[in-house]
């Protein structure tokens, strides 16, 4: 019988949009769920997951996990997966996911989907859609195989269901030890109040036409406005005026949030690879010419430093 | 600023006087001159965009020492025709008439300069012969030492040569035929050509049909492709060539330099980039795909020429479409055959220093219904009447 | 592979050949160019290794004109049939007997964007893995430092080695070809190695030695066209703005 694993990802301490997106689809097609929860101080939510519909949640509860490292969680999903007797194993295209999905994969020795943006589900029968090629063609994959499916879904592609937490019936996993040849020495976390780029349902992203660090600031108050994610091109990031994990594209998150703001963003191949499967975006380019005008939905040919006064003006009408 | 097109977007008339098949800058100075001629309900009609062709995809070299009579007065008249073309088109072309050297690495190849030393004076052409240490002076940075497998032994130099901004020649040109009432039609391919009881009469395009009493092919490239649809058969063998640019160095190289024998060519822009090109790939292909067989064999011989150049990285490289005929000199001809069907083409490795020439009589062929006598030698008879004009020894490795 | 940078064409559930590009993926190329970082400031050698059919070896001369010092083609003519788990199998069964302290390599193939093959061979080969780095410092013969770009922040890892390590094109900008290296690559050493001589069984090749298929490739849904506005900020973001509201239902 059909039974899902999914491991669900934490951020300060609460389970993450996406990981309820998951559970939310596994509900939506009848199929039955279980959790795994990794991280340090986190039996906590075990409820919420039970809540969504985990029928059980296995447990891995250490200071050590306190930042994802490859071998433990590797170690911790196959013992949940081998007590479950799940028959898939879901995880979102997180850079943990991306991460984990192979390697769980491989160590059961079965394949992977990973990144699917669509997912057809037949019992075990699966049929998933996933972009490649920079998004410019869509795969249409299956597993030749039986056996396991280890599948890692993009996040913001189902809707996540907001209900009330459940008790839960829980499985604690014993703590394996690391890789002996790995020690995870630190996360360097900037500004962790800020919305993530892949739970955001608003994203304001600054690209090169900001200027610089003044010009990253000049449009971060219109983010924080709108409660939306503060998202950035590579060219800002390389250029150090953000840190990195406000990089937008496939290089950085890929992103799908219901509107998306392009400031000054040209729009190179990588960055709409990225960000084009937003539900609205809206662009403001001095040049006519820019791709990024080839995806937007309200394009505005104009200077960013006079729009975002107007833009800020606006929402703070409409925020009443 | 922002929306001033350098030329306009127009439908399809039914009607044209005259139709021009490619927009390259052949196309489109024959469209310029007939312009000029009181000739403007002329269509040019471009596959793709304009300057895709070989216009986009040489290295702008000019010159006009050639080794024969026809060919030295026929790029006479189009460097000149160069010379005033910034002012007459109000463009800047970046025109840098900076001397343009052809090395000789043996007997042989400096008897074959020297011949075309003395045919170019003969015919007013400001090219002479140089040994390896007047070579150095001018080129502080060529190994004219007795290493390399072909040492430098003298050059044919030619001051007024130099290179020019090709794409800037298209535009200026394209600008010009636009201003006078010309219609540029970019993404306009023609699918087949009408000819009715011996006369042209209209072309097929992907956006609906056209008539016409006059046609010219200017397509470079694709000239048996366009001939083939007129049922006209020619000499015509298609080629890549290949080229490459560097990044950007100090200004260093202030003159074009060509090797013959080595097979390659090089100048420095304004940029500071450095263009190189070699000979056609040998096989006949339509194909305009970069190899690494033309990188490593560029390398290795520029390197001889000018070691100093070893660390210099390569940005990029492209190919283009030569059409090759058999004595290296272009068909520029009315088609007896077909009453209002011209054919300009085989224009190989040399095509982008001719476009103004070719373009001016070209126009003056069409719209006096007579040949110039400038491009006499290069009607396509000449192939059955064997009567050829044997640019070989010039045109080769040309550019 | 194929450049993706170049317009991509599907029909009839296939990729159109015509008109593509072979390339190296961008993202080998940052990995190649941290290798010769590396090898530039500690000394050793960068070999490339790929698998595929022959025209897969002008790739591998490229790399060698990078800088690379030598190369290994593991010849494959079918190579498109595999997924990333036969791809992690072969790749085990090619690295056999060798010596390293580091596998680089792309966080994802620019053609499949899956990411999957890296992390696969890790596990197949015992190997620590750090993926998706954007930095790396106190590089020695035992150990690495690597900065990867995790989910809350960078994640700062120290791994000995061997190792593997995918790398995001944040990493670096790599290196140009230079003459010289154009030339030097024609003379480097360029192993090939045949796929029968790895003893790969059938059964581990092409479809059957894979897990997952490609059905088809489809076009990816082209968004509808947008409405562009030009003329005073002050006008234009009011008049988006009003339409967004109006039609996208924004902040309702």
């Amino acid at each position: 019988m059909t039974k899902i694993l999914i491991v669900a990802e934490i951020k300060n301490g609460e389970i993450k949009k996406n990981t309820l997106e998951l559970f939310s689809f596994a509900k939506s097609q009848g199929l039955e769920s279980e959790a795994v929860l990794l991280g340090s101080d986190v039996s906590g939510q075990a409820d919420v997951l039970a809540g969504q519909g985990a029928s059980t949640v296995y447990i891995g509860d250490d200071a050590s996990l306190e930042i994802y490292n490859t071998e433990q969680y590797t170690s911790l999903v196959i013992d949940a997966l081998q007590q479950s007797q799940a028959t898939q194993v879901w995880l979102t295209s997180s850079e943990m996911g991306r991460d984990l999905t192979p390697r769980v994969a491989a160590r059961q020795g079965v394949g992977a989907l990973s990144d699917v943006t669509q997912l057809e589900i037949n019992v075990d029968e699966i049929t998933a859609f996933r972009p490649c090629m920079a998004t410019k063609a869509v795969q249409k994959c299956e597993f030749s195989k039986d056996g396991l499916r280890v599948i890692s879904i993009r996040s913001g592609i189902f809707s996540a269901e907001e209900t009330a937490p459940a008790p839960a019936n829980t499985v604690t996993l014993s703590i394996p030890e690391g890789h002996s040849q790995l020690k995870v020495r630190e996360v360097q976390v900037e500004e962790s109040d800020e919305v993530e780029l892949n739970e955001a349902s608003i994203i304001v992203s600054a690209g090169r036409g900001v200027g610089g660090v003044e010009g990253c600031e000049f449009v971060r108050p219109l983010a924080n406005e709108l409660g939306a994610a503060f998202g950035a091109s590579r060219a800002v990031c390389d250029a150090g005026w953000l840190p990195h994990k406000h990089q937008v594209g496939q290089t950085g998150t890929m992103v799908n949030p219901d509107f998306y703001f392009a400031l000054g963003i040209s729009g190179a191949i990588q960055h709409l690879a990225g960000m084009s499967g937003s539900k609205v975006i809206v662009a403001v380019n001095k040049d006519p010419d820019a791709p990024i005008f080839k995806v937007a939905d309200y394009g505005i040919v104009g200077d960013l430093f006079k729009a975002v006064p107007v833009l800020r003006e606006e929402v703070g009408k409409l925020k009443g | 600023m922002m929306n001033t097109r350098m030329w306009k977007n127009h439908d399809l008339n039914k009607n044209y006087d005259v139709v021009i098949i490619g927009g390259g800058a052949h196309g489109l100075a024959t469209a310029y001159y007939l312009s000029k001629l009181g000739i403007t309900n002329v269509a040019v009609l471009e596959q793709k965009f304009i300057g895709y062709g070989g216009s986009g995809r040489n290295t702008a070299i000019l010159r006009s020492n050639y080794r024969t009579e026809e060919g030295i007065k026929f790029y006479d008249q189009s460097l000149k025709l160069y010379e005033n073309l910034a002012g007459e088109l109000n463009f800047n072309l970046m025109f840098s008439q900076q001397g343009h050297f052809t090395l000789g690495h043996s007997t042989a190849a400096l008897s074959g300069l020297t011949t075309r030393a003395e045919n170019n004076k003969a015919l007013g052409i400001n090219s002479y012969i140089l040994d390896p240490k007047e070579i150095k002076k001018m080129l502080p940075e060529i190994d004219i030492s007795d290493h390399p497998r072909f040492p430098v032994m003298g050059a044919l130099y030619h001051p007024p040569g130099g290179i020019i901004r090709h794409d800037a020649v298209v535009w200026a040109y394209a600008r010009g035929a636009d201003q006078a009432g010309v219609q540029i039609h970019q993404l306009t391919k023609v699918e087949d050509i009408l000819i009715d009881k011996g006369k042209v009469t209209g072309v097929v395009t992907n956006r609906g049909t056209v008539n016409c009493k006059q046609l010219i092919s200017v397509v470079a490239g694709w000239s048996s492709d366009v001939c083939h649809k007129a049922g006209v058969k020619l000499p015509f063998v298609t080629h890549p060539l290949q080229a490459l640019v560097t990044l950007s160095y100090k200004p260093w190289l202030h003159h074009v330099v060509v090797s013959g024998t080595l097979h390659i060519y090089l100048s420095q822009t304004d940029r500071g980039e450095l263009v190189c090109g070699n000979g056609i790939d040998t096989y006949p292909h339509y194909g305009m795909r970069s190899t690494l067989g033309f990188l490593e064999s560029y390398a290795a011989h520029v390197l001889e020429l000018f070691p100093i150049l070893h660390n210099v990285a390569v940005q990029r490289q492209w190919a283009g479409l030569c059409d090759m005929t058999p004595d290296y000199s272009p068909i520029i001809s009315s088609i007896d055959e077909i009453e209002g069907f011209y054919v300009n083409g085989g224009w190989g490795t040399y095509g982008f220093k001719a476009s103004p020439a070719s373009g001016y009589n070209t126009a003056q062929m069409v719209a006096n219904g007579k040949t110039p006598e400038m491009i006499n030698p290069f009607r396509y008879n000449r192939f059955m009447e064997n009567r050829l004009v044997g640019e070989k020894a010039a045109a080769s490795v040309s550019s | 592979m194929p450049d993706v940078a170049l317009n991509i064409k599907v029909k009839d559930g296939a990729i159109v050949e015509e008109g593509l590009s072979y390339v190296i993926s961008s993202w080998d190329e940052t990995a190649l160019e941290a290798a010769l970082q590396i090898t530039e400031d500690v000394g050793g050698e960068v070999t490339l290794l790929t698998i595929g059919p022959d025209k897969a070896a002008e790739s591998l001369r490229k790399g060698l004109a990078m800088g690379a010092h030598k190369a290994i083609h593991v010849k494959y003519d079918e190579a498109k049939e595999s997924d990333s788990f036969a791809f992690a199998k072969i790749l085990q069964k090619a690295l056999e007997g060798r010596n390293y302290d580091l596998i680089l390599t792309g966080k994802q193939a620019q053609d499949t964007d899956a990411g999957l093959t890296a992390p696969m061979l890790a596990e197949f080969i015992s190997l620590p893995q750090v993926t998706n780095i954007i930095r790396f410092s106190d590089v020695s013969e035992e150990s690495i430092t690597l900065y990867r770009k995790g989910d809350h922040g960078t994640e700062v890892i120290d791994m000995n080695l061997p190792g593997i390590v995918t790398v995001n094109d944040s990493l670096n900008e790599p290196r140009l070809a230079s003459m010289r290296g154009i030339m030097m690559a024609k003379k480097k050493p360029l192993e090939e190695i045949e796929l029968d001589s790895l003893d790969i069984p059938a059964e581990m090749r092409g479809k059957q030695g894979s897990m997952t298929n490609v059905l088809q490739f489809e076009k990816p849904e082209t968004r509808k066209e947008g409405q562009t506005f030009e003329g005073d900020e002050a006008d234009t973001v009011k008049q988006a703005m009003d339409l967004l509201v109006s039609e996208s239902k924004f902040l309702a």
